[in-house]
């Protein structure tokens, strides 16, 4: 079922493309030809439907990332002895973080171009597992299984015609019976997030000189709308890429520099010809599909929960229930709540204009930085402990969960303010967490020491900012 | 106070603190990112690590040949430079860009408009020592004035560690070979008095020895205070402006302060706060 | 008849720092409490050499740590040397003690020392062995403080700088090893007398002689214009680091300074059973640690180790090395602690700056700051190494290893290469600091232990 946001989009074969459209009073946005066409049942000037459709690909990545990342946290463990093993399950890991990482890249990116447009931020996403209505399958938290990795394998695929052009239509084929289910429907094929982008693309695509005028006019963001001078504010590679030069993130000042972005991230999720196939998430997890063993062969994975959720409401197969590791989870929230609201923020504040002026900014990207690692962190640390009370496994995982609100205060001060107080709900699992004395204390003790400081920061910056 | 040490554990040797010595007696207390350094120039002990020349401690220069040398390697003294020992090379490319943004180009060095810099003798060399000690290896030489004019010699590559031998045995031990620096070599290069070298600005060498950034703590627009270690007559509780180094800046400490009473105008930094002013 | 196969004295390499007061500093130890807090000092087995004695005993603890004496006067710390032997047909090394040498049929006094040091700055840039400054004690067996006086020919007659002293401590009871021990100089400055005959208020003695020595109004060769180019390559790097004044822009001129730091060996023997035992140990003398809670990243141990071990560290992983690279990453939070981070990452031709302008200077690299200035601040800087160190606690991160500088990558001054770590800071080849290959080498093994346990596992 689409959610709030997706309703919006209609899917259609193309052949009815046009028709439909003008009947069903819908704005035809873009057309996969022989497969799916995508239209809009709402009337909306180019800059709102720009933004309209920046949000949804917002959704996709950070639907993605986060995926992704549990996917590959599940890799490896103790139960696997054999160092070759060990080996396979470590490099695997690697290079699906790097994806996860990469996704994290495209968030910012289109974070960035919402910005370069002067729109809101979009980092919301719905709670797994996401129904399918963009993507071939549903996202879910799961371990990497071979039928999981066919899935993204799948997901990641470029367009029909490129995977007969590079020689993988029986392979695909092949990994379509294996995974089953929804897989083996015809209308698999599209990549309907590619659309989306296409329909971006398009609406930033300026117009071109003709001697007539054009049947339908080539609807576009109007030049007054978008603002070079964004740039100040946007996520800059120089400012994150501490080492971080693999992450892929792209500013944009102009329209030329708006469709590369949007390019940019098409290309590296699908991949579209011989060349760029081994750096494309479909490239490298169908090279990770080719050598993963088969079902019932040893279990490159741990034995990890499926959406695992601290919601009480939630079916019992998926609720965290043993005490310590419920703790960890709601721990884990918080913090992701924390990173979502510093990234958000730091968009708020302009990178300073010369080396002696001095913003909050690397604060926010520094503290951005730190929630990342403790996210890493107690992933690992939930994904060894059990779900239940009764039974080892499965084990956690990390929820993932989104926070009732993601809302940023109106005014500074607020701001501060609503991170101070997400410090301090922390610190309450922490030192709960501590009482119980079973282990991870110098971790522990560390966070808290964190918490202190950063508080001791906004206590700096709350009493410089008039009120 | 350890009972007993194998003797073969050099190791434990090379960690051993002795009783009623403080942390900052040990070695691992030292810098060795040494331009030219604060305890020693640790560069100093590779001059002679090559028998029968002795080399730059900080460049690749050759700056003598030893009286008992082979009379071959005299021409070593004209003005030449080790470029090789075995397959390690001791120089690397220096590249950049010239304007900001610019593709990254080689960059000659502005003074001798040299295309590669020599490279720290004790990473450059770690290999080759490792593998090599006590024999003889192939060394490559370039003349400083012709690039084109290379010679080769077959030099012996010191051990590092004294070897004695006791009862019949070659027995390796902990402490670096006498041979490799008499007593005030590895001292040589430091600046002259050193009181010098801790006015120059320093700031981006050994922060956690010879600290920079003191009594620093959260300013009101998310970025920090605090003060120059170098400030005359500061105060933790003054006001928060850091002095850039420059020597000349009278708000900082001076050539002079330093030479006539060094031990007031520094002063300990724990916690990353200055301790009190010394009393006289 | 217990008999000998050999000497050593431990530590093979000891650091002495100058201080002018007569006490030395009393021993401390710095406890790790907190993950990302300050070492705490606390008061540690101090030994007090009674003067008349020349005995030890242990001072009265507990004590406050303190760097100072009443008079403000910091104080020197003054390490000690311990020898020790190998049994005939033992592969163990214990200490040299009374027990042992009554069991050799000795008495202290049998033990031979002898210390050299000098400092010999001024010959380095002069080229002349007469500006050495040597001390030298001769042989000596008794437990009198022996002073290390610098001599140097082109000094006054009867003229030396003290550079420090070594005593033959009496074993007792109590305390019965054969030890010695190293006390540096107060950190004073010495050289010739002005022209003016007017007194040298920089200078604690007038000692050397310009007439007999050229050390005074020394330059270094440094223009390409004027100054032979071979002349030029033998100059020390940096060169212009001594005391004087600019003689033009590209000489100093010098004032003929010297201080009283020094490094030299000593030497002790001993015959036993027949033959002639000897075993000798490294000193030097420099100035005190003046952030005592802090510890550098990169150190003589690093090196020394690396030359111990090789360059690859190749064996097993264990919490060991997991410790050690923990340690690393503390340091450099200890460093960033102390350093403004956001002033060194400028771009500037002025001085007050860091390594952006010395690549400015020394290769003509385009001068833009190393980092983007909205990361530099010290405080984020710092929050970031905090977070790593707590995140490595509790063994999950592993990405740390990819941004290392390579030992070959240090003339990597492209904006990705001056980022990697360490940044900001220079090295000892003039460029960007690379740890020591094997430092590089166990962080990538550690990073590789992390990953294959999973986490939790570490931690106990």
């Amino acid at each position: 079922m689409p959610s709030r946001l997706t309703r919006h989009l209609v899917w259609t074969s193309p052949q009815l493309a046009t028709t439909y459209s003008e009947a069903a009073h819908l704005e035809l946005l873009a057309v996969a030809p022989a497969v799916e066409a995508l239209h809009l049942d709402l009337a909306l000037p180019p800059r709102e439907k720009a933004i309209y459709l920046l949000h949804i690909g917002a959704q996709v990545e950070h639907a993605l990332m986060a995926q992704y990342f549990y996917a590959a946290s599940s890799l490896g463990g103790p139960h696997l002895k054999d160092p070759n093993q060990q080996r396979n399950a470590k490099q695997w890991r690697d290079v699906i973080v790097k994806i996860a990482r990469e996704e994290m890249g495209h968030l910012a990116t289109v974070e960035n171009l919402l910005t370069l447009v002067g729109g809101p931020l979009m980092f919301e996403r719905e709670d797994y597992p996401i129904p399918k209505d963009l993507y071939p399958f549903d996202f879910e938290l799961e371990p990497l299984t071979k039928k999981s990795l066919g899935k993204y394998v799948l997901a990641e695929m470029p367009a029909e015609s490129v995977v007969a052009s590079l020689g993988l239509t029986s392979e695909i084929d092949a990994i379509r019976s294996y995974v089953g289910g929804d897989a083996q429907k015809e209308s698999l094929s599209v990549h309907r997030v590619g659309l989306i982008y296409e329909a971006i693309q398009s609406l930033f695509q300026g117009a071109t000189i003709t001697q007539e005028p054009p049947e339908k006019p080539h609807v576009f963001v109007e030049s007054q709308d978008i603002s070079s001078d964004s740039k100040r504010f946007q996520a800059r590679p120089e400012q994150w890429g501490l080492g971080y030069s693999e992450m892929l993130i792209e500013t944009a000042v102009d329209r030329a520099s708006a469709k590369s972005a949007i390019q940019a991230i098409a290309t590296q999720g699908e991949g579209s010809t011989i060349a760029d196939l081994p750096s494309s998430h479909f490239g490298r997890f169908l090279e990770i599909y080719r050598r993963f063993p088969d079902e019932g062969d040893w279990r490159p994975a741990r034995q990890v929960a499926r959406n695992p959720t601290t919601n009480r409401e939630a079916p019992e197969d998926r609720r965290i229930t043993n005490s310590e590791s419920l703790l960890w989870a709601k721990l884990f929230n918080i913090r992701y709540r924390m990173l979502l609201m510093f990234l958000k923020h730091s968009f708020c504040i302009e990178a300073p204009n010369g080396t002696s002026e001095t913003t909050p900014r690397g604060l926010l990207i520094s503290w951005s930085f730190g929630e990342m690692y403790n996210l890493r962190s107690i992933s690992d640390i939930l994904m060894s402990l059990p779900m239940r009370d009764s039974e080892k496994e499965p084990l956690a995982g990390p929820p993932f969960e989104m926070p009732y609100t993601l809302s940023l205060s109106t005014r500074e001060p607020g701001r501060w303010r609503q991170h101070r107080d997400l410090i301090s709900a922390s610190q309450h699992y922490v030192n709960q967490l501590r009482k119980r004395k079973s282990g991870r204390e110098s971790y522990l003790l560390g966070m808290e020491q964190a918490n202190g400081e950063a508080l001791t920061q906004i206590s700096a910056l709350l009493g410089g900012i008039p009120s | 106070m350890n009972e007993s040490i194998k003797a073969k554990n050099l190791t434990a040797q090379l960690q051993y603190r002795a009783a009623g010595n403080p942390p900052s007696t040990h070695p691992n207390s030292a810098i060795s990112n040494a331009f030219p350094g604060l305890e020693m120039d640790f560069r100093n002990v590779w001059r002679r690590i090559l028998e029968g020349i002795q080399l730059h401690e900080a460049t690749n220069f050759v700056m003598t040949v030893d009286d008992a040398a082979d009379p071959e390697l005299r021409i070593l003294e004209t003005g030449w430079r080790l470029i090789s020992v075995v397959d390690s090379e001791v120089m690397g490319d220096v590249t950049g860009p010239l304007i900001a943004g610019g593709p990254s180009v080689i960059l000659p060095d502005t003074t001798f408009g040299d295309t590669k810099m020599p490279l720290e003798w004790s990473n450059a060399l770690a290999e080759v020592l490792h593998n090599h000690a006590g024999q003889k290896v192939r060394c490559k030489f370039q003349s400083v004035t012709d690039a084109s004019k290379v010679l080769e010699f077959d030099l012996r590559i010191r051990h590092f560690f004294e070897h004695v031998v006791s009862r019949g045995e070659n027995v390796k031990q902990a402490v670096i070979s006498k041979e490799l620096a008499p007593p005030g070599e590895l001292t040589q290069s430091l600046c002259s008095p050193w009181q010098s070298d801790y006015r120059e600005c320093a700031c981006f060498y050994w922060a956690a020895t010879r600290p920079d950034y003191v009594n620093v703590e959260p300013g009101p627009n998310g970025t920090s205070i605090g003060q120059n270690w170098m400030q005359k007559d500061r105060n933790p509780n003054g006001p928060k402006v850091y002095l850039p180094d420059d020597w000349m800046d009278p708000g900082l400490v001076d050539y002079r302060d330093l030479y006539r009473d060094w031990e007031k105008s520094l002063r300990f930094v724990v916690e990353g706060v200055d301790e009190k002013p010394p009393e006289k | 008849m217990t008999t000998l196969a050999e000497l050593r004295i431990l530590p093979p390499f000891a650091i002495a720092r100058l201080g002018s007061s007569a006490e030395p500093m009393d021993n401390y130890e710095m406890n790790l409490t907190t993950p990302i807090g300050w070492r705490q000092l606390a008061d540690a087995t101090t030994f007090v050499v009674d003067p008349q004695s020349c005995e030890i005993h242990a001072k009265k603890r507990p004590f406050v740590v303190k760097f100072r004496d009443e008079n403000g006067k910091i104080r020197p710390v003054a390490p000690f040397l311990e020898v020790w032997a190998r049994l005939d047909r033992s592969d163990e090394l214990v200490p040299l003690d009374l027990n042992l040498l009554l069991k050799l049929g000795k008495e202290p006094r049998a033990l031979k020392w002898s210390v050299v040091t000098g400092n010999i700055k001024a010959f380095r840039r002069t080229g002349d062995p007469a500006d050495k400054v040597i001390a030298s004690t001769g042989i000596f067996s008794d437990h009198q403080v022996k002073p290390l006086l610098g001599q140097c020919k082109n000094f006054f007659e009867q003229k030396s700088i003290p550079l420090g002293s070594v005593q033959y401590i009496k074993p007792n009871e109590e305390f019965p090893e054969v030890r010695l021990r190293f006390t540096p100089a107060a950190g004073r400055v010495y050289g010739p007398p002005l022209e003016s005959g007017k007194p040298d208020g920089n200078l604690a003695g007038e000692v050397y002689d310009p007439t007999k020595g050229h050390w005074k109004g020394y330059k270094d060769a440094a223009d390409p214009k004027t100054d032979d180019l071979l002349k030029m390559r033998r100059a020390t790097n940096p060169g212009n680091v001594y005391a004087g004044d600019d003689y033009d822009d590209s000489h100093r001129q010098s004032w003929g300074y010297l201080d009283d730091e020094c490094d030299g060996i000593v030497e002790v023997e001993l015959e036993v059973g027949g033959s002639r035992l000897s075993a000798f140990a490294r000193i030097a003398a420099g100035p005190p640690t003046f952030a005592p809670d802090s510890m550098p990243m990169r150190t003589v141990h690093d090196e020394i180790e690396q030359a111990m071990l090789g360059p690859n560290f190749d064996s097993d992983v264990t919490e060991k090395e997991m410790d050690e690279v923990r340690e690393i990453v503390r340091r450099a939070l200890e460093t960033v602690r102390l350093m403004n981070t956001g002033q060194m990452n400028k771009p500037s031709k002025q001085r007050g700056v860091g390594m952006a302008r010395m690549d400015f200077l020394d290769v003509n690299r385009a001068l833009e700051p190393i980092v983007d200035p909205a990361v530099a601040d010290s405080l984020a800087i710092r929050s970031r190494h905090e977070r790593l160190l707590i995140a490595l606690d509790s063994g999950s991160l592993a990405w740390f290893a990819r941004v290392l500088r390579e030992h070959d990558q240090v003339g990597d001054l492209s904006t990705d290469g001056r980022r990697r770590m360490p940044a900001l800071m220079r090295g000892a080849d003039a460029r960007y600091l690379a740890l020591t290959r094997r430092q590089v080498s166990k962080i990538k093994a550690a990073a590789e232990f992390i990953l294959r346990t999973p986490a939790g596992e570490n931690e106990k």
